[in-house]
């Protein structure tokens, strides 16, 4: 009876999944941009730093290191946050996509920890990569929708992990908790991940009225408006709390 | 009216699933049996059914200050070298699982918890997200789909509180996806369903697990290569 209930509840929501309006939204046109301006600016962070505490289990520790204790944003020293997405949303037409890399994008994971801890892709496939003789179960989620979930028990093993949807998707493993790791799926090529010292620039933007995403995973995303005059140049600080 | 066209394949798909037509036990045969010894002990276990525990407190993230069936004075500074009325001789050779009174019931589930990360049955290893249980599936030609459910000491458990369905993805856009439920076979050891013969070389499997005590099902990619 209960497995019967189980089953019942899945197919309630696999249909749910299937029904998804996903495939409603428009595609983005890229083209020649005229009067393009700039938005630009820097990313900084007030207040307390937050710490993270990673406690790795004995089993792991020759792979893993040791318990450890860090801050959870990359802060330098005049407050600028580092590894941030700085992205326009809803722009339907612009400048055209930058020419796709000979090779996808790659997500490691490296003594139990994600490289790149930040990327921007297009919608597609995800190579994902355990460096470690240990098992990974790296987790993709959009919020609380599983994007994919797969298996890499042995060293070396290589997975191309499909992301179908735009967005923010958060990547976790399921065997290590602390894992994390943040691919924002570009919708548009205006985007930009911020360097060491919370810089990012967007160029060819139209002119034209537009809401900034600032998001990073640990902290809940800014959103702000911003307008972008014929050749101007938008200078933004932005600040994260 | 793409989300129209959505609707109508998914309201389809939910009828012919509800009707049980393409759910499939056929594979139930004794060579596709994996011989899977259900134990009790493994069902007192945390991720058992009769786990009378604490979830999440099996080994990993173990604490010494934290023991079942200890008392907190008792374990204070506590080493494995030094226990309290114990002389070092009796010591030598100790194991943890032959600890001085502790009931042989809460040492269980303390035995390497999360310690085996490895397939049992040749198949594809995950640990749950819910971070308790873990699967393996293994698929055949001959036997199709079977799920494994573990505890959170790797230990096979009975399949009778969890459900599943797989949806088979061909890689060749032109072959439809064919979605199949699993049911309970060789006495609750597996959950199963039979392959998909139109399928031809490598392809994707979706498979979707309800864990008990979970609302939503957690998916599961395996790509299969036969």
């Amino acid at each position: 009876m209960t497995h019967l209930r189980s089953v019942v509840g899945m197919i309630v929501i696999a249909g749910a999944l299937i029904a998804s309006p996903a495939f409603a939204a428009k595609k983005y046109k890229g083209g020649a941009v005229k009067n393009g301006g700039v938005i630009q600016g820097s990313v900084i962070f007030e207040g307390k730093v937050p710490t993270l505490k990673v406690a790795i289990p004995a089993k792991d520790r020759s792979v893993c290191g040791n318990d450890r204790e860090g801050p959870a944003l990359m802060v330098g020293p005049k407050k600028g946050v580092g590894e941030v997405v700085v992205y326009i949303k809803k722009l339907k037409k612009g400048k055209p996509w930058a020419k796709k890399p000979a090779t996808g994008p790659v997500l490691r994971n490296v003594k139990c920890r994600f490289e790149p801890h930040v990327q921007v892709v297009r919608k597609g496939k995800l190579t994902v990569i355990n460096d470690d003789p240990i098992l990974h179960n790296t987790h993709g989620f959009y919020g609380k929708r599983t994007a994919f979930n797969m298996a890499l028990p042995k060293q070396g093993e290589k997975i191309k992990a499909s992301l179908r949807r735009t967005g923010f998707a958060r990547m976790e493993c399921d065997a290590h908790a602390w894992m994390r790791a943040y691919v924002y799926v570009a919708k548009n090529p205006y985007w930009a991940i911020t360097d060491a010292s919370g810089a990012f620039s967007l160029t060819d933007v139209p002119p034209g009225k537009y809401t900034l995403v600032v998001a990073q995973g640990h902290l809940k995303a800014v959103e702000m408006p911003v307008t972008v005059k014929a050749n101007g140049d938008e200078k933004l600080t932005i600040k994260l709390k | 009216m793409k989300y129209m066209m959505n609707a109508t394949v998914a309201i389809a798909t939910l009828s012919v699933l509800a009707l049980g037509t393409i759910s499939d036990a056929s594979a139930d045969t004794a060579a596709c049996d994996l011989k899977i010894k259900l134990t009790d002990k493994a069902e007192m276990m945390e991720g058992g059914a009769h786990f009378k525990g604490t979830p999440g407190t099996a080994m990993a993230g173990m604490k010494m200050d934290k023991m079942p069936g200890m008392k907190k004075e008792a374990m204070a500074g506590m080493k494995m070298d030094k226990m309290p009325g114990m002389k070092k001789e009796a010591m030598a050779g100790m194991k943890m699982d032959k600890m001085p009174g502790m009931k042989k019931e809460a040492m269980a589930g303390m035995k390497g918890a999360h310690e085996v990360h490895d397939g049992q049955y040749g198949g594809t290893f995950f640990m749950a997200p819910n971070k308790t249980h873990h699967i393996e599936g293994i698929y055949s030609k001959d036997c199709g789909f079977r799920l494994v459910l573990f505890n959170a000491h790797t230990q096979p458990i009975n399949v009778n509180r969890f459900g599943a369905f797989v949806k088979y993805i061909p890689e060749d856009e032109d072959t439809p996806e064919a979605f199949r439920i699993l049911s309970p076979a060789h006495e609750g050891s597996v959950l199963k369903v039979s392959s998909n013969p139109k399928i031809k070389g490598e392809f994707d499997v979706e498979l979707y697990v309800s864990f008990p005590g979970s609302d939503e099902p957690s998916m599961f990619n395996i790509r299969v290569k036969h």
